[in-house]
């Protein structure tokens, strides 16, 4: 599994990404906030450090105005680690420069005479805030490196941060271990998957499997219960099918000793005879059982095509008539309207000379098959009658299995005709009825149409 | 002897009935299960050949009712299922034997010679009576040392009486093993055949217990 479609990676990317980024937006919200109060806290410093210095002056310099002194701000004991980024200058009337720190210039800090303002100094930048004191006779600058917010800013920053840094590979490695104990059940699945015998597919044990995980084992199962229902099709159909083969060919086998060990001309003919039918026989058997084969493989299909059955039976039986002569049958067809249902018609032509075919010869003596196409108010429906022995009621059911035959089958059917009818009735969502002739005897055998499958009738 | 085959297909019964007959058996041939217990019930057949997938009455239901009836004789099924469980089912049923079609008739004839053979208590492929040996499976016959040339019906007569050695048997016991169904036979046939068999042997092969029937003397010298 690439790490692209991996789940836990997806899953822990996820989650990390969301609580790096709500994590981000809440720490900058709060970064600004907290740069916004940081400047008014500063700046009301600067003015109050002003007001302080305004103070100041006005006490010692207001009867000495000649004073010409310098605080020497160098001296000063450090008490603070931002103490050295803060300058002021104190203007005689704003021309003459008073007082000032050592760190000041000696040229006026800002061009502004009230309130803050930025300027930048040999590369510094400063803010300053102005005020005149003593009736507009001093004019009070007082400064303050920008440096020094922006590094406390930044620390704050680096406080708000810090965490994150620190935090999110201990959520990963968490969602790590978390998710994998998760998934746990999800790889216990795949291996009972995994251990599962194409030839014998067992369903999977749903007891343990997360409820997420259930659709798809269900599913799963499903799907092993149609494919080992049809694998299990296939083998019993191939088994079937060799062993119907094994019957002609024995015959053939022992036809052909007979002939062989044989002393006279009549007996050896007769052998030789019966091999013949014996070939035909296993050939006849042979493309049923491909037709069913390619009939068990095919589904249900939707998109039928419109067809009359009237000229289905038609076709059927005028090639099945030469059959039916030789036999001393005769076919009729009844189709007094035409009736028209959603099928294939090739198929229904294999049906019907199925059907047709098991009248002649299990009908024999029977005079006439009749082939009905008939319409109601709820069906349509395609019969066959012969008027030969039929099946008795309880046999009925078993007839339509394949290989099925009933007593006295010398007509060497294989016992397929009416699974192969069966079969395609089914593809066509048509019901197969077997029951006794209109008057009790022979065979009546009936494909019947629900009435959705109608489309057009007169 | 006279073998029973019961097989529903037409082609393969009659292929086996002819078949059997050129091995020197006297074949018939049923087509369903019912028909094949009646057939056993009424006529002494030494070995019968058994289809399994049978109308009416399945094979294996066949030879269950017929061991149920204490009746005896060799069954050899002969099938298309091949597998182990289905052998395993018919041997247990009863047969004595399991071949899977298809199934070379000269191999099928041996078999049911074997299964006779063995059903009499005997191991040695001849049968021997005092100077008189008969080999089935070589249809041939020596007497005194000297090999005897017979016609099949008379083969049959012999090999019938020297089955029973030293047991008489009614001209109709006779007749029923040696004729299948559908077979003419003279009211003296058998008469015919004894008074051939005593001409090309010696008198003494056969004794007549008059309004009984015929014995091959066990001490026969």
């Amino acid at each position: 599994m690439s790490r692209d479609d991996s789940l836990r990676g997806r899953l822990i990317g996820a989650v990390l990404g969301a609580v790096a980024l709500v994590w981000i937006g809440v720490s900058l919200a709060g970064w600004l906030r907290s740069r916004h109060e940081l400047d008014e806290l500063f700046d009301a410093h600067l003015a109050q450090s002003a007001a302080l210095l305004v103070a100041q002056i006005s006490g010692d310099g207001a009867d000495d105005d000649d004073h010409d002194d310098e605080l020497d701000l160098e001296h000063a004991p450090v008490l603070h680690r931002y103490a050295r980024s803060v300058a002021f200058q104190v203007w005689e009337r704003g021309r003459t420069l008073r007082l000032h720190s050592k760190n000041a210039p000696r040229t006026r800090l800002s061009a502004k005479e009230t309130g803050f303002s930025h300027v930048r100094i040999d590369g510094v930048r400063w803010r300053v805030f102005s005020t005149w004191a003593l009736e507009r006779r001093v004019l009070v600058q007082m400064a303050e490196r920008v440096g020094a917010r922006e590094a406390v800013s930044a620390q704050i920053a680096r406080h708000l941060l810090l965490p994150l840094v620190i935090g999110l590979p201990l959520l990963g490695a968490g969602l790590l271990l978390a998710i994998g104990r998760a998934l746990a059940p999800l790889r216990a699945l795949a291996d009972a998957v995994a251990a599962r015998d194409p030839r014998r597919l067992e369903p999977v044990a749903v007891d343990r499997v997360p409820r997420e995980a259930r659709p798809l084992v269900d599913r799963l199962n499903d799907l092993f219960a149609r494919i080992a229902a049809s694998l299990e099709r296939e083998r019993a159909f191939t088994a079937d099918a060799a062993h119907e083969l094994r019957t002609p060919l024995a015959a053939i086998r022992a036809q052909a000793q007979v002939a062989l060990a044989s002393r006279s001309d009549a007996e050896r003919a007769h052998a030789l005879d019966q091999v013949i039918s014996g070939c035909d026989r296993a050939a006849r058997l042979s493309e049923q059982l491909l037709t069913l084969a390619r009939l068990e493989a095919e589904e249900f299909r939707e998109g039928l095509a419109p067809c009359e059955l009237g000229s289905v039976a038609r076709e059927a039986l005028a090639e099945l008539a030469p059959a039916a002569h030789s036999r001393g049958l005769s076919l009729e067809l009844r189709a007094e309207q035409p009736v028209t249902v959603q099928g294939d018609a090739p198929l229904l032509q294999v049906l019907l000379r199925n059907l047709v075919d098991n009248a002649l010869r299990y009908g024999a003596g029977g005079g006439v098959v009749q082939v009905e196409v008939g319409v109601g108010e709820s069906h349509a429906w395609l019969r066959v009658v012969d008027r030969g022995p039929g099946i008795p009621a309880e046999e009925r059911a078993r007839v339509l299995d394949r290989f099925y035959r009933g007593l006295g089958n010398d007509e060497g059917g294989a016992g397929l005709g009416l699974a192969i009818a069966a079969r395609i009735a089914a593809l066509h969502g048509a019901a197969l009825e077997l029951d006794a002739g209109p008057d009790g005897s022979g065979l009546a055998v009936t494909l019947r149409w629900p009435a959705p499958a109608l489309r057009s009738r007169r | 002897m006279r073998v029973l085959v019961v097989e529903d297909d037409r082609l393969l019964g009659d292929a086996l009935r002819i078949g059997l007959s050129q091995a020197g058996f006297t074949a018939d041939w049923v087509r369903d299960g019912d028909a094949g217990l009646e057939a056993l019930a009424g006529d002494p057949f030494a070995a019968v050949v058994l289809d399994l997938g049978l109308p009416k009455l399945s094979g294996l239901e066949l030879l269950k009712r017929l061991r149920a009836a204490g009746n005896a004789v060799p069954v050899l099924i002969l099938t298309a299922r091949d597998a182990v469980p289905d052998r395993i089912a018919g041997l247990d049923a009863g047969a004595d034997d399991y071949l899977v079609k298809p199934v070379d008739l000269r191999e099928l004839a041996a078999r049911l010679r074997a299964l006779v053979r063995r059903s009499a208590g005997r191991a040695a492929p001849l049968l021997c009576v005092g100077p008189l040996e008969i080999d089935p499976s070589a249809h041939s016959v020596r007497f005194r040392g000297r090999p005897v040339d017979l016609p099949v019906r008379e083969f049959a007569l012999l090999h019938e009486l020297a089955r029973s050695a030293g047991r008489v048997l009614a001209k109709d016991q006779l007749a029923e093993r040696v004729y299948g169904w559908g077979e003419q036979v003279e009211s003296n046939a058998i008469e015919v055949h004894v008074h051939h068999l005593r001409r090309k042997l010696a008198p003494e092969v056969i004794a007549t217990v008059r309004g009984v029937g015929y014995l091959l003397p066990k001490d026969l010298r």
